[in-house]
C-alpha cells in the first residue's frame, strides 16, 4: 500500500519528463509539458490569412467564394478544374499557393508539399509569394514530422510574412527544435521574443517547457507561472493558462515541491480538458505532504467523473488508498470493491465497443455525429447515445491520430460524393446531348426554310441605295427629296398645272391662274425649305437606326448559319468529352471506394488499439485493487491493524 | 453494499457542495472535506480472504513482488485451513486437499520468485507440508523425492516436525 504513492509519482514524473515525440503522434508526447502551438491555429488555412486581392478572373472569384464559405473541398475541386482549363492565369501564383494550402488543410501533405515546391522552383515567383510558399512548406514538413527540413524551409522566409504568420513561423521553429530535444536552441529562439498577445503567451509557455526540459527549472517555473497567472476571458488563452498551471504543477511535484505544486494546480479550472489531471495531481501534492484528508477532496471529485479518463481510473485506487492511510479501513474496502466493480463493468463495455467497431459500426456513428462544418461538433460528442459504437467516440476523437484519420475518411467521403454527383451529371449530360440532337434535327427543316427567305445581300443593297439618295439630297440641298407624300402630290399637280399653262402661253385669260400657280409653288417651296433641317435630322436618325437593324439582322443571320453548321459538331465534341470523362470518373470512384474502405479499417484498428490500451490499463488497476483488497481482508481476518 | 452507498454519497456530497459553492477551479474545492470514518474493516472469514487472493492470482498479472507475496500468503492460508480441518489429527485424510494446494502454491512461488526475501520461510513451510504428506500413502515417491530435495536446500528448516504460522508481510 505504501508503494502506491511512489508508483504514482513515478507515473507523474514520466508525464513530465522531457521526451521527444512526433508531431503526428501527439499521444506519445507527455501531455503536461508538450510544446504548444495552439490547437485552433495549427493545420488550418485561415481565410483571414489570405492577402487582399483584386479579382481579375471570375473563376478565381468562384474559388474564393467557396474558400471563404470554408468549403475547402469544393474550393479545391474548382481550383483544380479551372487550372486545368487555364482559367486562372491572372492569379496563377496566388491560386497555386491557395491550392497547396487547401491540400494542407485537407491533410493531403504530399500534394501540398509538391505544390509549394513547384512554386519555389519557379524562379519567376515573386518574393512575397515565395515567402508564403516557404512558410506553408515548412508547415507541411512539420506536420509530417520532418522537423529538420521544416526548420530549413521556415528559415528560408525572407521577412515578407504578415505578423500572424510570422509569429506562427517562429513558434513552429521552436517547437520543431523541442521535438528534436534541442531545448537550448528552442530557448534561444523564444527568449525575449514578443509577438501579438496570444502568440506571445504560447511563446512563453513553450519557453517555460523548454527551460524545464533543459534543466533550468527555476526560470522555467517562473515562465510557466507567468502564463499560469494570465488574466483573460479569451477561451483559447484560458485553456493555455490551464495547461501552464498543470505543467508547472507536475514539474514542481517532480522537483519535490508539493506545496508550490498544489498552488499551481489550484488555478486549473474544474471544467476543462486539464481538470482531471489537475485534480489527480492536487491530491498527490497533498498526499506527498502527508495530508490525506485534504487529498481526498480532489480525488473524490475526480471519482465521480468519466471512468474512461486515465486520471479518473487512477482516482478509483487513490481514494481507498487515502482512506487506508487515514485508518478508515471500512471506507477503503468500500471504495476498493467499487473500483473492482467499475473496472470490470467498464471492461465489458469496452469489449462490446470493440465488437461493434469490428462489425463496422464505428464510422457510421462517427460520421453521423460529426457534422464537420459545425464549430461545436466535438463538444456535442459528449452527449452521444450510450451505444457500444458511439460510447467512446469522444475519447477516440480526442486522440490526434484518430482525428486526423477521420479527417481523411471524411475527405474520401466527400470525394466519393463528389464523384457520385459527377457520375450522375455526366449521365444527365449524355441524355441532354441526345435530346438536343433530336430537337435540332426536328427544327432544322423549318429553320432552313426561314434562312432561305432572308437575302442579306439584298437588304444591304437597298440600305446602300437609300444612303446614296440621302447623301445626294444633302449635297444638292434637294428639299423635294425629303417631301412628304402629300407634298409630292402637290408638286406633281403643280407640274401638271404648269404644263397646261404652258400650252396656253400668251392667253391673258390664264393670267390669274398663272399667278395662283406661282403663289402656290412659292408657298410649297417655302414650306419645304422651312422643314428642311428637321427632316434632314430625322432622315439621318432613321438611317442610323436602319444601319443598326441591318447590322443586327446580318449578325443574327450569320449566327444562325454558323449554328446551323456548328451545333452538330459541338454536340459531337461534347459527347466525346463526356464519354472520355465517364470512365475516368468511374475509375476514380473505384479507387476512392477502395481507399475509403482501407481508411475505415485503419480507423477501426486505431480505435481498437486505443480501447485495448484502455482495457489493459483497467486490467492493471484492477490487479492492484484486487491485491489491495485481499491484503485488507487478510489483515481483517488475522486481526492485524 | 452499505460501504458502496457511503462512498457514493461522499462523492456526491463533495460534488454537490462544489456546485453549490460555485467552484470554478481546483483550489475552490479546498474548503470542502470528505467524510472519514476511522475504524477497522468488518471481520472477514478466512475463506473470503483465500478467495480474494485466488481472484487476484487468477488475473495472472501485476507486479511480480505482489504476486509472489500473494502466492505465499494464500499457501500459508491453505495450510492454516488444513490445520483447522484436521483439528486434533484423528481424521487422517482431513486437510489433504488444502495441503496439496499449498504445496502447489509454494512450488509455483519457488519457480516464479526464487529470490523471494522469505524464501527460507517458504522452504520451511514446504518441508512441513512434505512431512504431512510423507506419512500418507497417497503421496507419490516422485513428489516425495522432490520435496526432500527442496527441503534439503533449506538452511532454516532444522525443525521439520513443527509448522509455524507464517506472518503476513507488513
Amino acid at each position: 500500500m505504501a508503494s502506491r504513492l511512489n508508483i504514482v509519482l513515478a507515473v507523474l514524473a514520466a508525464w513530465a519528463a522531457p521526451v521527444a515525440g512526433s508531431a503526428t503522434a501527439d499521444d506519445s508526447v507527455p501531455v503536461a509539458t508538450a510544446p504548444e502551438l495552439g490547437a485552433a491555429r495549427i493545420n488550418t488555412l485561415d481565410p483571414a490569412g489570405l492577402p487582399a486581392v483584386k479579382i481579375q478572373d471570375l473563376h478565381y472569384g468562384d474559388v474564393l467564394f467557396h474558400f471563404y464559405a470554408r468549403d475547402h473541398f469544393e474550393a479545391l475541386v474548382r481550383l483544380s478544374a479551372y487550372r486545368e482549363q487555364r482559367h486562372l492565369n491572372p492569379h496563377a501564383r496566388d491560386a497555386e499557393l491557395l491550392r497547396g494550402g487547401l491540400y494542407l488543410s485537407l491533410g493531403q501533405h504530399r500534394e501540398a508539399r509538391e505544390t509549394f515546391e513547384r512554386l519555389l522552383a519557379d524562379t519567376t515567383t515573386p518574393g512575397q509569394v515565395r515567402d508564403r510558399a516557404w512558410f506553408y512548406l515548412g508547415k507541411v514538413l512539420y506536420a509530417t514530422g520532418h522537423f529538420d527540413q521544416s526548420e530549413r524551409a521556415l528559415r528560408a522566409v525572407s521577412g515578407g510574412l504578415q505578423i500572424e504568420l510570422e509569429s506562427e513561423r517562429r513558434l513552429l521553429i521552436a517547437q520543431g527544435l523541442m521535438y528534436r530535444g534541442q531545448f537550448d536552441a528552442a530557448i534561444a529562439e523564444l527568449d525575449g521574443w514578443q509577438g501579438p498577445d496570444n502568440w506571445t503567451a504560447y511563446g512563453r509557455f513553450n519557453l517555460g517547457v523548454a527551460l524545464v526540459r533543459a534543466n533550468r527549472a527555476e526560470r522555467g517555473h517562473a515562465m510557466l507561472e507567468q502564463v499560469g497567472l494570465l488574466q483573460t476571458t479569451d477561451p483559447e488563452l484560458r485553456s493555455l493558462r490551464d495547461k501552464a498551471n498543470l505543467a508547472l504543477g507536475y514539474a514542481l511535484l517532480q522537483a519535490g515541491q508539493p506545496v508550490a505544486a498544489r498552488t499551481a494546480l489550484d488555478r486549473v479550472r474544474l471544467e476543462g480538458p486539464q481538470a482531471n489531471k489537475a485534480l489527480l495531481g492536487a491530491g498527490w501534492a497533498d498526499a506527498a505532504g502527508g495530508d490525506y484528508q485534504q487529498a481526498l477532496v480532489p480525488w473524490v471529485e475526480l471519482h465521480g467523473r468519466d471512468l474512461l479518463d486515465a486520471a479518473v481510473q487512477e482516482s478509483y485506487l487513490a481514494v481507498p488508498y487515502a482512506y487506508a492511510e487515514l485508518s478508515a479501513i471500512g471506507q477503503a474496502v468500500g471504495y476498493y470493491e467499487q473500483a473492482i466493480e467499475a473496472y470490470d463493468a467498464e471492461r465489458i463495455r469496452i469489449e462490446e465497443s470493440i465488437a461493434a467497431i469490428r462489425a463496422g459500426r464505428l464510422l457510421t456513428a462517427a460520421l453521423a455525429a460529426d457534422r464537420g462544418a459545425r464549430s461545436d461538433w466535438f463538444a456535442q460528442l459528449t452527449s452521444l447515445p450510450d451505444a457500444p459504437e458511439s460510447r467512446y467516440l469522444y475519447h477516440l476523437l480526442a486522440g490526434h491520430e484518430f482525428q486526423e484519420g477521420l479527417k481523411s475518411y471524411r475527405s474520401l467521403e466527400s470525394m466519393a460524393q463528389n464523384l457520385d454527383g459527377w457520375s450522375t451529371s455526366l449521365g444527365a449530360f449524355s441524355d441532354m446531348l441526345g435530346a438536343r440532337a433530336s430537337a435540332f434535327a426536328g427544327k432544322l427543316p423549318a429553320a432552313d426554310r426561314r434562312l432561305a427567305m432572308v437575302d442579306v445581300a439584298d437588304i444591304n443593297r437597298r440600305r446602300d441605295e437609300l444612303r446614296a439618295q440621302l447623301e445626294a439630297a444633302l449635297r444638292d440641298r434637294d428639299t423635294t427629296a425629303l417631301a412628304t407624300e402629300a407634298e409630292r402630290q402637290w408638286l406633281a399637280m403643280l407640274a401638271g398645272v404648269d404644263a397646261e399653262l404652258a400650252a396656253h402661253a400668251g392667253d391673258t385669260s390664264f393670267d390669274e391662274a398663272r399667278e395662283k400657280a406661282r403663289l402656290t409653288r412659292g408657298v410649297l417651296t417655302w414650306n419645304l425649305d422651312a422643314v428642311w433641317k428637321t427632316r434632314v435630322w430625322q432622315a439621318q436618325r432613321a438611317m442610323r437606326e436602319l444601319d443598326a437593324v441591318v447590322y443586327d439582322a446580318r449578325t443574327r443571320h450569320a449566327g444562325a448559319v454558323k449554328a446551323r453548321k456548328g451545333t452538330p459538331e459541338r454536340a459531337a465534341a461534347l459527347a466525346v468529352r463526356v464519354d472520355a470523362v465517364s470512365p475516368r470518373v468511374t475509375g476514380l470512384a473505384v479507387r476512392v471506394a477502395a481507399t475509403k474502405e482501407a481508411q475505415g479499417r485503419r480507423l477501426a484498428d486505431i480505435a481498437i488499439n486505443e480501447l485495448e490500451e484502455q482495457r489493459r490499463r483497467l486490467d492493471e488497476y484492477s490487479v492492484q485493487a484486487r491485491y489491495a483488497i485481499a491484503t485488507i481482508y487478510d489483515r481483517a481476518s488475522s486481526g492485524a491493524p | 453494499m452499505n460501504r458502496k452507498w457511503q462512498s457514493g454519497i461522499a462523492g456526491l456530497l463533495i460534488a454537490a457542495m462544489a456546485i453549490a459553492a460555485g467552484a470554478e477551479t481546483v483550489g475552490d474545492l479546498r474548503k470542502k472535506a470528505a467524510p472519514v470514518q476511522v475504524g477497522p474493516a468488518q471481520p472477514v472469514d478466512a475463506a473470503k480472504v483465500r478467495e480474494a487472493y485466488r481472484r487476484f492470482l487468477e488475473l495472472n498479472a501485476g507486479d511480480p513482488e505482489m504476486r509472489a507475496e500473494a502466492l505465499r500468503r494464500l499457501a500459508d492460508l491453505e495450510l492454516e485451513s488444513a490445520d483447522a480441518e484436521r483439528g486434533d489429527g484423528t481424521t487422517a485424510a482431513a486437510g489433504g486437499e488444502q495441503t496439496r494446494a499449498a504445496i502447489a502454491l509454494y512450488e509455483r512461488l519457488l519457480a516464479e520468485a526464487p529470490d523471494h526475501p522469505r524464501i527460507d520461510s517458504v522452504l520451511y513451510q514446504l518441508d512441513v507440508c512434505s512431512s504431512d504428506l510423507w506419512s500418507r500413502s497417497t503421496q507419490t515417491a516422485a513428489t516425495s523425492r522432490k520435496l526432500i530435495f527442496v527441503a534439503a536446500k533449506s538452511f532454516s528448516a532444522p525443525d521439520a516436525g513443527r509448522r509455524r504460522k507464517s506472518p503476513m508481510r507488513q
